[in-house]
C-alpha cells in the first residue's frame, strides 16, 4: 500500500543522515578513532624498532691473537651474526695491558661513546668464560649482539686442526631457528603474527563502539521526535512504517560510512608497507575479510537499529529510554567480552558457538575470523543466522514503533507490548 | 452546499475504550469547519483518522468523492495542538524539509518560504536554529510548515495559542486568505470566541460521540430561543432565583440569561427597567457558542482547564 522508498521517505533519509553525520561527535570519532588506533600500533612498532636503528659501538679484546684474526675474518665477511648497525672493534692485549686500557676507556663508556668491551682472557678459554664491561651490563640487547659471534670463533678456534671440516663446525654451531606458521585451509600457510590479534582486538572494539554509538543516536532521535511531537506532523505526511524504514536507512548509512572510513586504514596498512611494521606486527587482511566485515556490520546494524527504534518509540524521554535500551546494550556487550576469550584460546568452543548465535555472531564472527581460518560453512551459517535474526526482529519492531510512537503517558507493560505485537 | 469531505460512521476503539463512536459529518467546500470538544472528547483521534494516521475500525472518509489515501495526505496541512519541530534545525531548512515531505522541492518553494518568513517578520533569521526562537516565533514557523505545500485541506489545532495580538491578526488574515482560495479548513479549538468568529460550520464531539453538527447560524437559532444577552449598568442580583429564570450567568456588566419560556422575554425587559437598570444592549434569542458548548458538554470549570 505504501512505498517505503518514495520521494517523501527520501527527505527523511536525507535529514536523518545529515543529522547523524553533521555532529561533532560523529566527525571526531570517525576521524580520530583510526588515527588514534593506528597511532598506537605505530608507536608500538616504533618502540620495537627503535633499538635496531641506533648505532652501537662495542669492542672485543682477546689475549690470543689467533682469536683476533678469526674475529676480523668474521667481521669482514659480513657474517649474519653481526648487526649492520653495530661497529665492532677488535684488538689483542694481555691481561695487564687490558687492566690499564679499561681504565682509559672508563669515561668513553660512561658517556656511551663505547657501549661495551668484551675481554677474552687466555686463562679460561676452555670454559668459554668471557668478561664484559659496560656502563649498562644487564642490557641483553647489547650482549646478545656479540655473544653468538664470540661463541662462534671460540668453537672455530677450539676445533682448528682437529679432524672436522668447516662444514661440520658450521652445523655444530647452528642453533635451532623457529619460524612460526598459522595453519589454515588454504595451502599457502601464512606466517602467524601478533598483527592478527591486534586486528581482532580492533575489530571487536570498533564493532562494539559503532553499534552502541549509532544505536544510541537513533534512540535519541526517535525519542526526541516523540517528545517534541514532531512525529505527529511527520505522520500526517508518511506512514509509521515509511518513517521507521527511512530513519533506519538514514542512520545505517551514517554507520556504514563510519565503518568504511574505519576500514580504509586497515586495508591500506595491509596492502601497502605504509607503516613499515616489523614482521611480528604484520597486519594482513583479505578483501574477503573486509567484505564480510562490512556486510555483517550492515546486517547487524539494521537489526540493532530496529530494536533501538522500537525502544525509542515506547518511551517519552531519553533517560527512561536509555534504561529501556539496557537489554540491547547487554546483547552487544556480552559478545564483546566473549571476544576477549579468543586472546587466550582462539579456538575455544564458546567463541565458536557464539559466532553463530543470533546477535552475538555480529561481533564474534568477524573477530574470530581475524585470528583463525573459519570454515566456509560456518560463515554461511552465521550470515544466515544474522539475516534470520533481522527478519525476526522486523516482524515485531514495526508494530511496536507504529503504536508506541503516538502513545504518551504511562509506559506500557510487557503484556501490553505483547498485545501491540499481536494486534 | 457541496461537501468537500464526508466522514461516515467513524468508529475507533483502543483496547476496551471507544474513543470515537459512530461519528458522521460533512465539511462543505470552502468552509471553515469548527471541530470542538473537551479534552479527551475524541477530537485528536478523529483528526488522526482524517489524516490516515489511524485507520478507523468502522466507517470511511471520502475527500471529494475518493477514499482518503496517500495522495490525499500530500494535500493535507496539519498544525497539531502540541507543536513539534526539530530544535537544532535551521528555519529555512525546516520549512524546506516539511515541503519535501509533501513532495514539493525546488526554488519556487524556497521563494515561497521566504515570502512567508517575511510576512511573519522572520526573514532575517532564516539561518537561526529553531531552539533560538521564542515560542511564538516557533509557532509561526510551524504554521508556515503546515501550509508551505499549498494544501487543499488544512487542519489547525489551536492555531492561536501562544501568539500575541499582532501575530494573531496576521494568522487570521492568512487563514481567511486560504478560505477565499477555496481551501477546506478544519479548526479545532477550545476558544469559543475564535470558533464563533471564524467558523461557518460547527461539530461538537462529546465522549466520542457527535452531539451537534450544523451551520453556526442554525445552531444559534436552535439553542437561542430562550436566551437573552444583556449589557447593563446596575445591580441585577434580584434576578437570582427569580421564578421566570432557568439559568443566569452574571459577569457584572454583561449577563447571559436563559428563561424558562420564550414568552417571558418582554417581561424580563420590563423587570429590568422597573428596577432602574440601565440597559446598554438587550439581545433576545442570542446565544454564544460558549453557552451552547457548555450546555452540551458539561460544566464550565472543567472546560477552561485546558491551558
Amino acid at each position: 500500500m505504501t512505498n517505503p522508498f518514495s520521494k517523501r521517505t527520501f527527505a527523511i533519509i536525507k535529514r536523518e543522515l545529515k543529522s547523524q553525520i553533521m555532529t561533532k561527535a560523529f566527525i571526531f570519532s570517525t576521524i580520530l578513532v583510526p588515527v588514534l588506533l593506528f597511532g598506537l600500533i605505530g608507536l608500538q612498532a616504533f618502540i620495537i624498532t627503535y633499538d635496531e636503528g641506533k648505532r652501537i659501538n662495542i669492542e672485543i679484546v682477546a689475549e690470543n691473537t689467533a682469536l683476533v684474526s678469526l674475529l676480523q675474518k668474521e667481521i669482514q665477511s659480513k657474517s649474519e651474526l653481526i648487526d649492520e648497525n653495530t661497529n665492532i672493534k677488535v684488538s689483542s692485549q694481555d691481561t695487564a695491558q687490558f687492566k690499564t686500557y679499561i681504565k682509559d676507556q672508563n669515561s668513553n663508556m660512561l658517556n656511551n661513546d663505547l657501549n661495551g668491551i668484551f675481554f677474552i682472557p687466555n686463562t679460561n678459554i676452555q670454559e668459554k668464560e668471557v668478561e664484559y664491561y659496560s656502563a649498562n651490563p644487564k642490557n641483553s640487547n647489547l650482549t646478545g649482539k656479540a655473544k653468538d659471534l664470540i661463541n662462534k670463533i671460540l668453537i672455530e678456534h677450539y676445533f682448528f686442526g682437529k679432524a672436522f671440516s668447516s662444514k661440520d663446525i658450521d652445523y655444530a654451531q647452528d642453533g635451532v631457528s623457529l619460524t612460526t606458521f598459522k595453519v589454515s585451509e588454504s595451502n599457502d600457510a601464512e606466517k602467524d603474527s601478533l598483527g592478527a590479534y591486534i586486528v581482532a582486538g580492533l575489530f571487536a572494539f570498533l564493532l562494539y563502539m559503532s553499534l552502541l554509538l549509532i544505536g544510541t543516536n537513533l534512540l535519541r532521535n526517535v525519542v526526541e521526535e516523540k517528545e517534541n511531537r514532531v512525529v505527529e506532523v511527520l505522520l500526517s505526511s508518511v506512514s509509521a512504517k515509511e518513517l521507521m524504514t527511512a530513519k533506519i536507512i538514514g542512520t545505517s548509512g551514517a554507520g556504514l560510512l563510519q565503518i568504511i572510513i574505519w576500514m580504509i586504514p586497515f586495508v591500506l596498512v595491509s596492502a601497502t608497507s605504509l607503516l613499515m611494521l616489523p614482521e611480528k606486527l604484520n597486519i594482513s587482511i583479505s578483501i574477503g575479510q573486509v567484505a564480510y566485515f562490512v556486510l555483517n556490520y550492515a546486517v547487524g546494524l539494521v537489526t540493532f537499529l530496529g530494536l533501538y527504534a522500537a525502544v525509542g518509540a515506547i518511551f517519552d524521554n531519553m533517560s527512561e529510554a536509555q534504561q529501556g535500551a539496557l537489554p540491547i546494550m547487554i546483547i552487544i556487550m556480552i559478545p564483546f567480552y566473549i571476544c576477549f576469550s579468543l586472546g587466550n584460546d582462539p579456538t575455544n568452543i564458546i567463541a565458536q558457538y557464539a559466532s553463530m548465535v543470533p546477535f552475538a555472531s555480529i561481533i564474534v564472527m568477524p573477530v574470530r575470523m581475524a585470528i583463525v581460518e573459519i570454515p566456509t560453512i560456518e560463515l554461511i551459517i552465521a550470515m544466515l543466522v544474522n539475516i534470520a535474526t533481522l527478519v525476526f526482529v522486523f516482524s515485531f519492531v514495526g508494530k511496536i514503533y507504529r503504536i508506541g510512537i503516538l502513545k504518551t503517558g504511562k509506559n506500557p507493560s510487557l503484556k501490553e507490548l505483547y498485545r501491540w505485537v499481536k494486534s | 452546499m457541496e461537501s468537500a469531505l464526508v466522514a461516515k460512521n467513524l468508529t475507533k476503539r483502543f483496547d476496551k475504550t471507544t474513543a470515537v463512536d459512530n461519528v458522521s459529518f460533512n465539511i462543505p467546500e470552502g468552509s471553515v469547519f469548527g471541530l470542538i470538544g473537551r479534552n479527551g472528547a475524541g477530537k485528536t483521534t478523529t483528526i488522526r483518522m482524517l489524516m490516515n494516521i489511524f485507520f478507523p475500525d468502522e466507517g470511511e472518509i471520502r475527500f471529494r468523492g475518493n477514499l482518503v489515501d496517500q495522495k490525499f495526505r500530500d494535500n493535507v496541512g496539519y498544525l497539531p495542538e502540541e507543536r513539534g519541530l526539530y530544535k537544532k534545525m535551521k528555519l529555512l531548512d525546516t520549512i524546506m524539509f516539511f515541503a519535501e515531505l509533501k513532495g514539493k522541492t525546488g526554488p519556487v518553494i524556497k521563494a515561497k518560504a521566504m515570502e512567508y518568513l517575511e510576512r511573519f517578520d522572520l526573514a532575517d533569521r532564516k539561518n537561526s536554529k529553531l531552539e533560538d526562537l521564542s515560542k511564538g516565533n516557533q509557532q509561526k514557523i510551524q504554521f508556515i510548515c503546515t501550509i508551505i505545500h499549498d494544501p487543499e485541506f488544512i487542519i489547525l489545532d489551536e492555531p492561536f495559542s501562544g501568539l500575541d495580538p499582532i501575530n494573531t491578526n496576521i494568522l487570521k488574515e492568512i487563514i481567511l486568505d486560504l478560505k477565499q482560495q477555496g481551501k477546506v479548513i478544519i479548526f479545532s479549538t477550545h476558544l469559543m470566541d475564535f470558533a464563533e468568529k471564524m467558523c461557518d460550520h460547527i461539530a461538537i464531539i462529546h465522549q466520542g460521540k457527535l452531539v451537534e453538527n450544523s451551520n453556526l447560524a442554525q445552531l444559534k437559532k436552535k439553542y437561542g430561543q430562550r436566551n437573552v444577552n444583556v449589557i447593563y449598568e446596575g445591580d441585577i442580583s434580584f434576578l437570582n432565583d427569580h421564578p421566570m429564570i432557568e439559568k443566569i450567568e452574571d459577569y457584572g456588566r454583561a449577563t447571559g440569561i436563559r428563561l424558562k419560556s420564550a414568552d417571558d422575554t418582554q417581561t424580563l425587559l420590563k423587570l429590568l427597567i422597573d428596577n432602574n437598570i440601565i440597559i446598554k444592549k438587550f439581545d433576545a434569542n442570542d446565544i454564544s457558542l460558549h453557552d451552547i458548548f457548555v450546555d452540551l458538554t458539561g460544566d464550565i470549570t472543567e472546560e477552561v482547564t485546558h491551558d
